[in-house]
């Protein structure tokens, strides 16, 4: 299984079909892929208006908001549809043999291509207002640590829904509570030390933070803790990667009974 | 390729599916390059599970597969295609996902649109396509997938006409060449057809290994003999009637408690059990599907049934024509049984014009190519079911030897001990219709044109086949 995640044909076919589900995706609405930008920006619309009436913000909050609502939204949808990933591919892996695997890093592939355009025009409009600042140069390695999370929580929530489909409700739900408890809307920040000390026990939390810091702030990213989220969620990987291997035809039972 | 003392089983997916479901049981074969091998059994006995083993889909509890280096594609038409995606990006994908590059899936798309026979429609997205254009797209991107051992999986059973009959060619045509073929097919017709071999799985084990005309016997004999063929409580039943026949007349005497029974009978008039339904809802569900067309005898059903029973029946509309072209289409379960009533024979169906004082050139036409029609409808039905479909002619019910006929027929759907009082009266109240037809021969005219008209091959070859 190892030897065949290593072979060539199954990352060509992953790359063609990530690309594809885009494909797929944009055809399916009449305005296809234009709600790659419209559903981050009906998004941060919504959280505007309900937070600019409820309190008086800065200025600066429609960034902030932004910045949030654009990476959370990649780090959820790619988690959501990955975990539906391998229920889907149930004509498939009935008939051809394939790693198991292979199904939520296509989603995460196409969330992540999806991702690169919406990060395209982040980045103008953002360089437009508020202009273009050195400490951007952090922005590739922080989009690296979010790949990162983002394939290690949606392996995870595509082999347990793969193995108990009733545990997509406590995905969506886990979505859910992740999304009021990682600062989108809200700066941690300016909460009681005490407080923020349970908010950014939340890694999400902490990597919205950055983000801010990097693209709106001009400050450098938290170095040690980019460091020391990618090596965890790289070792989880690793480990989910022989949980797959080594459970990969109990999977396809589970998965075509 | 070999498999020795292969076991396997599945374990229930939700709380509310059944146990432990044991598919393969200590199965060893061996299928040797160019061979090929159909598989039979009842639905449940492992064939496809067999396939999935073959494949190295699926690994066995126990036991060993070796692939003796050959490379093995699954043919099934179940197979996930994006219904988003144009035909052509379905095919390089999964060209891609046997190990082609791009450029070289690329390549098979020609080859798959002309086989195919989509043409500019390959460029369309497969959500646009019918359902046999979605067939043939699917049954033609894994031929031109060419691998050493081709595992069949009932593709030759599904799709429109035209499909089956190119699937068919396509099928002798790869027969023809060297490649290794396993075919798992609930029609043993196409087994016998196409496979010097045939292997037949009962609930999970080999019962019979060998020569295909010697084990399709057997499978046939006991299928008869072990009430293979028998109805489950759980399943739909629809008995369909056209017009003066008495469909009613026909579940009553079947004693099948039908979900729903239409017939006209005299009276013009269509009966439901219960219910008025929408007929293509009805349709749409899994039924047993048995078609009554022509024959004066199961009126006398629908005429007792209508006065006894269905006292609040009602009209719902003439719904013959569509009757007929459901029986080609209706969407039977694997272990669904049609029973087919043969449309009388076209003389009679002259007679009852001329009864009628309406016999017309356009109208007797119209009758002949109605029946004409309703034929091709049985034979179509009959190429897609194969053993499933059950063929008896009024003619055969009601003749001298109609009753016993009719209790084979029974005694084949497990209802033998079910005949009542009441059927028997029915079955008496029949004959008697039917002798008073005969007391009136038609013109000898009349006969010569339906014997030029009508469709009697057909009409013989169904007979041949039927119970």
């Amino acid at each position: 299984m190892t030897a065949a995640l290593l072979e060539l044909r199954y990352w060509r076919y992953a790359a063609y079909r990530a690309y594809l589900n885009l494909v797929s995706d944009a055809a399916r609405y009449h305005l296809g892929w234009l709600w790659w930008i419209l559903e981050p920006l009906a998004m941060t619309g919504v959280f505007y208006v309900v937070f600019k009436f409820l309190r008086a913000r800065d200025e600066d909050f429609i960034y902030f908001l932004i910045v949030g609502v654009t990476t959370w939204l990649w780090f959820s949808n790619s988690v959501s549809n990955a975990t539906q990933s391998l229920n889907a591919a149930k004509g498939l892996i009935s008939q051809i043999r394939i790693p198991k695997l292979m199904f939520p890093l296509i989603s995460i592939m196409a969330g992540t291509y999806k991702q690169a355009f919406v990060f395209a025009i982040l980045l103008f409009v953002v360089a437009a207002l508020v202009g273009v600042d050195p400490t951007w140069m952090w922005f590739p390695l922080l989009v690296l640590v979010e790949i990162l999370m983002i394939t290690a929580t949606a392996t995870t929530a595509a082999l347990v829904c793969a193995w108990l489909p009733d545990s997509r409700f406590v995905v969506s739900s886990g979505l859910q509570l992740l999304m009021f408890c990682s600062g989108i809307f809200f700066d941690i920040n300016s909460f009681a030390p005490e407080a923020q000390s349970w908010f950014w026990l939340n890694p999400i939390a902490t990597l919205l933070d950055q983000y801010r810091a990097v693209l709106l702030h001009g400050n450098a990213p938290d170095l040690t803790w980019c460091a020391l989220v990618a090596s965890s969620c790289l070792l989880w990987v690793a480990v989910l990667s022989h949980v797959y291997r080594r459970y990969d035809h109990s999977l396809t039972r589970r998965i075509i009974a | 390729m070999r498999l020795s003392g292969v076991s396997i089983n599945y374990r229930a997916r939700t709380p509310t599916s059944a146990d432990d479901v044991v598919a393969l049981t200590d199965v060893s074969l061996t299928i040797d390059r160019g061979e090929r091998v159909g598989v039979i059994g009842a639905n449940g006995a492992g064939k496809s599970t067999l396939l999935g083993v073959m494949a190295g889909i699926l690994r066995p509890d126990s036991g060993a597969v070796d692939e003796q280096g050959m490379s093995t594609s699954l043919l099934s038409l179940t197979a996930g295609f994006d219904l988003e995606l144009s035909g052509v990006r379905n095919i390089v994908m999964h060209g891609m996902l046997r190990g082609l590059s791009r450029a070289e899936a690329e390549a098979n798309v020609p080859a798959v649109t002309a086989a195919a026979g989509l043409g500019e429609a390959i460029h369309r997205r497969v959500a646009t396509y019918s359902r046999g254009m979605r067939a043939r797209l699917c049954f033609w991107t894994a031929i031109e997938l060419k691998a050493d051992v081709l595992l069949v999986d009932e593709v030759l059973a599904v799709g429109d006409q035209e499909f089956r009959l190119k699937s068919q060619q396509a099928m002798a045509e790869i027969l023809a060449s060297d490649h290794t073929v396993v075919l798992v097919s609930h029609n043993t017709g196409v087994v016998q057809r196409f496979c010097e071999r045939a292997i037949w799985l009962d609930r999970g084990r080999i019962r019979a290994d060998g020569a295909s005309e010697e084990v399709v016997s057997a499978y046939r004999l006991a299928s008869a003999d072990g009430g293979q063929v028998s109805r489950r409580s759980n399943r739909k039943v629809l008995v369909c009637g056209a017009p003066s026949t008495g469909a009613t007349g026909v579940a009553k005497l079947l004693n099948c408690q039908p979900d729903a029974a239409i017939g006209l009978g005299r009276h013009r008039r269509y009966l439901m059990r219960n219910h008025e339904y929408d007929l293509d809802s009805l349709f749409s569900e899994e039924v047993f599907f048995g078609c009554d067309a022509g024959g004066a005898g199961a009126a006398a059903g629908t005429d007792s049934l209508t006065r006894e029973k269905y006292a609040t029946a009602t009209l719902v509309g003439d719904t013959v024509p569509p009757l007929y072209r459901r029986l080609d289409t209706a969407p039977l379960g694997r272990d669904d049984v049609a029973v087919l009533y043969l449309f009388g024979h076209p003389e009679s169906v002259l007679f009852d014009l001329l009864r009628q004082d309406k016999c017309t050139e356009s109208d007797r036409d119209k009758r002949l190519v109605a029946w004409n029609s309703a034929m091709q409808a049985a034979r179509n039905a009959r190429d897609r079911l194969g053993d499933r479909l059950l063929c008896c002619s009024v003619e055969r019910l009601l003749g001298p030897n109609g009753e016993t006929t009719f209790r084979e027929l029974l005694r084949r759907l497990g209802l033998a001990t079910k005949v009542t009082p009441k059927s028997s009266h029915l079955l008496a109240r029949t004959a008697e219709l039917r002798a008073t037809r005969q007391s009136q021969p038609l013109p000898p005219e009349l006969v010569r044109y339906a014997h030029q008209h009508a469709d009697f091959v057909t009409y013989a070859e169904l007979l041949a086949d039927s119970c």
